[in-house]
């Protein structure tokens, strides 16, 4: 994976997203580009695509914002409606996507448009319902969309986001879901294309689940999943560990994740833990990484530790979540290579111990990804044996990455080769 | 009006309620315990062992934390799981004991840490089956020699979630994985690959059971929520039925032996019970229990009662009677983790495993019942001095009573008769406890007569004479002769020095004295609480001027003059209060101090614990605008700061009466009912500016139409039928 994020050090590449370079400022949002940058890049055309779509004034451009410009939720009552088709690369964080924000009021299958291109590389198509509206509509409109889809490309799925559900109680969620269920699988049974299979998610904004179905959508369009969760699996069975996921730092979607079932909980005091993480390292993280434009690791010079180790401890509001207590104390621990070449490798590492006798531990894994375990205070005594299994578990991922990029690249010389031998 | 006046109320009742059900609770709580304790009593000779110690749970402590447990079909052995353990016990009613340690030898893979674990049956009595956490299913022969390793299956990508063998063939596996395929294998057939493979299209499978009844059924839970019933003659390998049963996801499912209800767990914390023949949406019964459900069993031989566990952060495992579904009938809480796995034996028997890595087995009787712990009678009052109580009357120790709530068994009966189908359902659906609720009224305490004299008491001492007058006609018209009689008798008492005051300054104190009462006679119309302000914004420069000279004028006298029939009456004021203070009467001392304060003095302590409990009692009334009269005219400077710290304002849409949130410059419209706020009652639109309203009946608008209107009618422009002129030189005063 390093190897592919050098590509990005050169401020060259950088340049549709220079805004980014400081994206851990205070909310830093930018608006997007609208103009396709693509051809620089090499691998943008096996970047999977998103599209976000649905009625307008259904919350598309807020997911996006939430969710991809780290908004806060409640900004996004200031969004303009969005009239054209807003793109967006999703680069610096794990997830190589593009995420496309369809305005809501344009028809794109008509003839003005391009359907063979908007649809032909898609990934993933989420649909969003707003759940506190007449929904109709909406229903009406996704049957359209995903029957025309459908016809341009069979290999897209199809993600529901019943959205806006906060406030709704719950008995009113799941019927409003399975009302929402029930009409479209009747639609596709009258158009006969009842095989087409779409999931559906609860979301709202402003809490956890819209990164929990982000997380479902994004992990289907992962290849290696089974390979990472099958590590996770290793990792977790040898090193006494209760749940671990694997964040991308950015977007706080976890990409993989052990195979026991997530549970709320600890999901939501895990990605409150990138936060904290992020904002200590906002405060005391090295300013030159930062200026280099490269990376959202958590790393210091010399002098950072030097502060940091004189600074107490430092301590954490009570207000943990819900079922584990508030964090008791905080131990930060940011440890640093010195850095000699423009290569370094992320060693960020962080423990919270909570008052229930949980510890969090939280490691870089690289630039992108961490790794956050939740464990039992006896479990942890192991500690060396924990990084030990860690670093085995990072050197495979790193395998992982590489092996799967190779791959990549050779399909695409191959797909290359094969167009060249058709033009001549 | 009155729905306004809904809200608070119902707060002070039920603020009244919480402190009389602290006090209560020392009275009855004594009484429901013993009860409760009869019941315990009652319920060990039911199991006709009244002097053996309670039963305890068998342990046997494992070398590591366990993730699923599953008997022979005998029920002799049972094999524990883990990540680090796979072990065979022997369990008997007295013990467990180690029979054999599957997890030996050196080369120890990642097959010998599991997920789940099944034991086959008829043909494969000797194999269990492990669903291991790399996605492999092992098979183990118990009957091999040397390793028991029969056969490794490793065919799903990601890992296995659940495995189970077909109820009366052992040889056919099913198999729940991660990568949303439930695979099915014959374990006859040497080859390797899956005899079926049902694609769930939907995300990872978490539990899938066979039909106990239809065995060529299952049914499988699905992380997006939903539950699916498959059948496996079915060539085309689609599922057959398909309810979105959860928010969040489905973690467990298990059939009921009747083979057509199917319950099923999810993370949203409920237990759902549905009738997979029938076309309902809708769940039969939902148990919403404390934490996310992460498996579930029927309970054998009871058909209304399940058990679950929880995935984490409560360690109990919990029987429930679908019937009751708000508390447990029974709770086993030995572990000190949240329980992994569990199963019945026998009904009366339970095994159980845990990450704390014990194994346990139960027993029903060792099981404690929640119901017993609660308090079923309740009493509680209210400042109206209405008492209400709620009397438990179920008789025997039944949970839940059989003859009224017929539940599962006698449901399905009557549907496979078919005469009724939905209406049946509605019919028994939960079971409620026999109460008896009733309401006293004691009557200790007039509040009628309390808010008359609190609204029409005249409280401004300035005309003594009147003042004792008025308040002594009140007090007589209300039959308290007693109070009357001692605004007479202070009218006596006071009435000489009055007397050459009056003479003084007549004409002022009169015009005083009319302006006082137009003020009260406002407030008794139940007024906002502005109209005190008003009163005294109202009150003219000149008057002020006079009230300067009154006051200025009663001190000097009140040193000069007054000082030895201050000192005569002193005593008989000190008796009057003494007297009210033991009859806890805080109304007569605080109206009779403000009426004689400039002749008396009484100590500071005592006077702020007048004012503050009389104000107290004002408020839990609602009598803010007396309320706000006493704190004005209190001396003391604790008590009038009351009114002048963090005074809210709260308003209330004029529509639906529920509290404006707006900002500090106010709001436009009301957030429950989208309407605006006081629009103008002419052309309806919300007024910027001047909004000009009659007092009368609270209606108006714009200031141009409001004149335009009255200029021609004299009733407000809503039709409320409110005269709001009184005549064409006020229309002044009204705007």
């Amino acid at each position: 994976m390093s190897n592919v994020l050098v590509n990005f050090l050169p401020p060259v590449h950088l340049k549709p997203n220079a805004g980014y370079s400081a994206q851990y400022d205070d909310y830093h949002y930018q608006a997007t580009d609208n103009v396709s940058e693509n051809g620089e890049d090499n691998t943008a055309g096996h970047k999977p695509r998103i599209l976000l779509m649905g009625l307008q004034r259904s919350g598309k451009s807020s997911i996006q914002r939430v969710v991809f410009n780290k908004m806060p939720p409640n900004d996004t009552l200031y969004l303009e409606s969005t009239t054209k088709i807003q793109k967006e690369d999703v680069t610096r964080s794990f997830i190589d996507f593009q995420v496309w924000d369809f305005p809501g009021q344009i028809n794109f299958f008509e003839t003005a448009y391009d359907s063979q291109e908007i649809f032909g590389e898609v990934g993933a198509l989420i649909f969003v319902i707003d759940a506190q509206d007449d929904y109709r509509e909406a229903v009406n409109r996704l049957h359209y969309t995903v029957t025309s889809a459908y016809r341009v490309n069979p290999n897209i799925t199809f993600e529901v986001l019943i959205h806006k559900v906060d406030g709704l109680s719950d008995d009113y969620k799941i019927d409003t879901q399975r009302d929402i269920q029930q009409r479209t699988a009747d639609a596709l049974a009258d158009a006969q294309m009842e095989h087409i299979h779409l999931s559906y998610y609860l979301t709202s904004i402003y809490d956890h689940s819209i990164y929990e179905a982000f997380s479902k959508i994004i992990q289907k369009l992962i290849r290696e999943l089974p390979t990472l969760e099958n590590l996770l699996n290793v990792l977790c069975s040898n090193s006494g560990i209760d749940k671990a996921y694997l964040f991308d730092t950015l977007t706080k979607i976890y990409i993989a994740t052990d195979s026991s079932p997530v549970d709320m909980q600890s999901y939501e005091i895990c990605s409150d833990m990138i936060d904290v993480i992020i904002d200590i390292e906002c405060i005391y993280g090295a300013q030159n990484s930062a200026s280099n434009g490269t990376t959202p690791s958590i790393s210091g010079t010399d002098e950072d530790r030097s502060a940091l180790a004189s600074s107490p401890t430092v301590s954490a509001g009570s207000g943990g979540a819900n079922g584990f207590g508030g964090a008791d104390s905080l131990q930060e621990q940011l440890m640093s290579e010195q850095s000699q070449s423009t290569e370094r490798e992320a060693e960020a590492s962080s423990l919270i111990k909570l008052t229930n006798g949980d510890v969090l531990y939280l490691r870089e894994v690289n630039r992108l990804l961490v790794l956050i375990c939740i464990l039992r205070q006896e479990s942890f005594e192991k500690h060396g044996l924990i990084d030990y299994n860690f670093q085995c578990f990072k050197e495979a991922i790193t395998d992982v990455f590489e092996f799967s990029n190779q791959r990549n690249k050779s399909q695409l010389a191959d797909d290359n080769n094969i167009v060249d031998n058709n033009s001549e | 009006m009155p729905a306004n006046s809904r809200g608070p109320l119902q707060f002070a009742t039920q603020t009244a309620l919480n402190a009389s059900r602290l006090s209560s609770d020392s009275t009855i709580g004594t009484n429901t315990t013993v009860t409760s304790q009869q019941d315990g009593n009652d319920n060990v000779t039911f199991y006709d062992s009244p002097t053996s110690p309670p039963y305890q749970a068998i342990k046997y402590q494992l070398p590591g934390a366990l993730n699923a447990l599953s008997s022979s079909p005998d029920g002799e052995y049972v094999v524990v799981a883990g990540r680090e353990v796979l072990k065979v016990l022997h369990v008997t009613d007295q013990e467990a004991t180690e029979y054999i340690n599957l997890r030996t030898g050196s080369n120890l893979s990642l097959n010998y840490s599991s997920n789940d674990v099944k034991w086959g049956n008829n043909g494969t009595r000797n194999k269990i089956a492990t669903a291991a956490t790399n996605g492999a299913i092992i098979i183990w022969d118990l009957n091999k020699s040397g390793r028991k390793t029969d056969r490794v299956i490793s065919e799903h990508s990601r890992a296995v979630n659940r495995v189970c063998f077909q109820p009366n063939n052992g040889y056919i596996l099913l198999s729940a994985s991660q990568d949303g395929n439930i695979k099915a294998w014959d374990l006859r057939d040497p080859k390797a690959a899956a005899k079926y493979s049902y694609e769930g299209k939907s995300e990872s499978v978490r539990d899938v059971q066979f039909n106990p009844m239809h065995t060529h059924e299952f049914a499988a839970g699905f992380e997006t929520g939903t539950i699916q019933k498959w059948d496996m003659r079915n060539p085309k390998l689609i599922y057959e039925r398909k309810v979105s049963a959860h928010n969040g996801p489905c973690l467990t499912v298990d059939w009921h032996p009747d083979g057509r209800t199917l319950a099923s767990g999810g993370r949203d914390r409920t237990i759902k019970v549905w009738d997979m023949n029938s076309d309902s949406r809708k769940p039969q019964y939902t148990i919403r229990t404390m934490a996310s459900v992460s498996r579930i069993q029927w309970r054998p031989g009871y058909d209304n009662e399940i058990a679950s566990c929880a995935l984490l952060s409560d360690n109990g495992l919990h029987v429930w009677d679908v019937r009751r579904p708000n508390i447990a009938k029974y709770t086993f809480d030995e572990h000190s983790t949240t329980p992994t796995g569990f199963q019945w034996l026998s009904p009366d028997v339970v095994i159980s495993c845990a990450k704390d890595r014990y194994f346990m087995r139960h027993e029903i009787v060792g099981a404690y019942k929640p119901i017993e712990l609660l308090r079923k009678n309740g009493i509680g009052w209210n400042i109206h001095g209405d008492l209400v109580f709620s009397i438990d009357k179920s008789t025997g120790h039944q949970f839940v009573d059989e003859a009224s709530t017929p539940g599962l068994t006698n449901q399905a009966s009557r549907k496979s008769s078919r005469n009724r189908t939905t209406t049946g359902e509605e019919l028994s659906l939960q079971y409620i406890p026999p109460q008896t609720c009733g309401i006293a009224h004691l009557p200790l305490f007039d509040y009628g007569t309390f808010s008359v004299f609190a609204q029409n008491y005249v409280i401004n001492g300035e005309n003594l004479k009147l003042a004792c007058e008025t308040n002594a006609k009140i007090a007589w018209s209300m039959q308290r002769f007693r109070a009357a009689q001692t605004w007479k008798i202070v009218q006596l008492l006071f009435a000489d020095v009055e007397e050459e005051r009056d003479s003084e300054q007549a004409n002022g104190i009169d015009e005083n004295y009319h302006n006082m009462s137009v003020t009260k006679a406002l407030t008794a119309n139940g007024n906002e609480v502005i109209s005190e302000s008003d009163s005294e914004s109202s009150v003219s420069p000149v008057n002020e001027d006079e009230k300067d000279n009154e006051e200025a004028s009663s001190s000097d006298s009140s040193e000069s003059l007054e000082s030895p029939i201050i000192s005569q009456n002193q005593e008989i004021i000190n008796d009057l209060f003494h007297y009210y203070t033991e009859q806890s009467d805080v109304q007569m001392c605080v109206t009779l101090y403000l009426i004689v304060q400039q002749y008396v003095h009484i100590n500071a302590d005592q006077l702020e614990d007048w004012f503050t409990s009389y104000i107290d009692l004002l408020r839990r009334f609602k009598l803010w605008t007396s309320a706000t009269d006493i704190i004005n005219a209190c001396p003391i400077d604790n008590v009038r700061a009351l009114n002048l710290n963090a005074t809210t304002i709260n308003i209330t849409c004029n529509n639906c009466f529920k509290l404006v949130l707006g900002t500090a410059q106010g709001s436009w419209a009301c957030d429950k009912c989208h309407k605006l706020l006081n629009p103008c009652s002419v052309c309806h639109q919300t007024v910027r500016g001047l909004y000009v309203w009659c007092q009368g009946c609270n209606h108006g608008g714009h200031l141009g139409h409001m004149r335009d209107w009255f200029s021609m009618k004299s009733q407000c422009p809503t039709g409320c039928g409110h005269t709001c002129t009184l005549d064409m030189s006020t229309q002044g005063s009204t705007e």
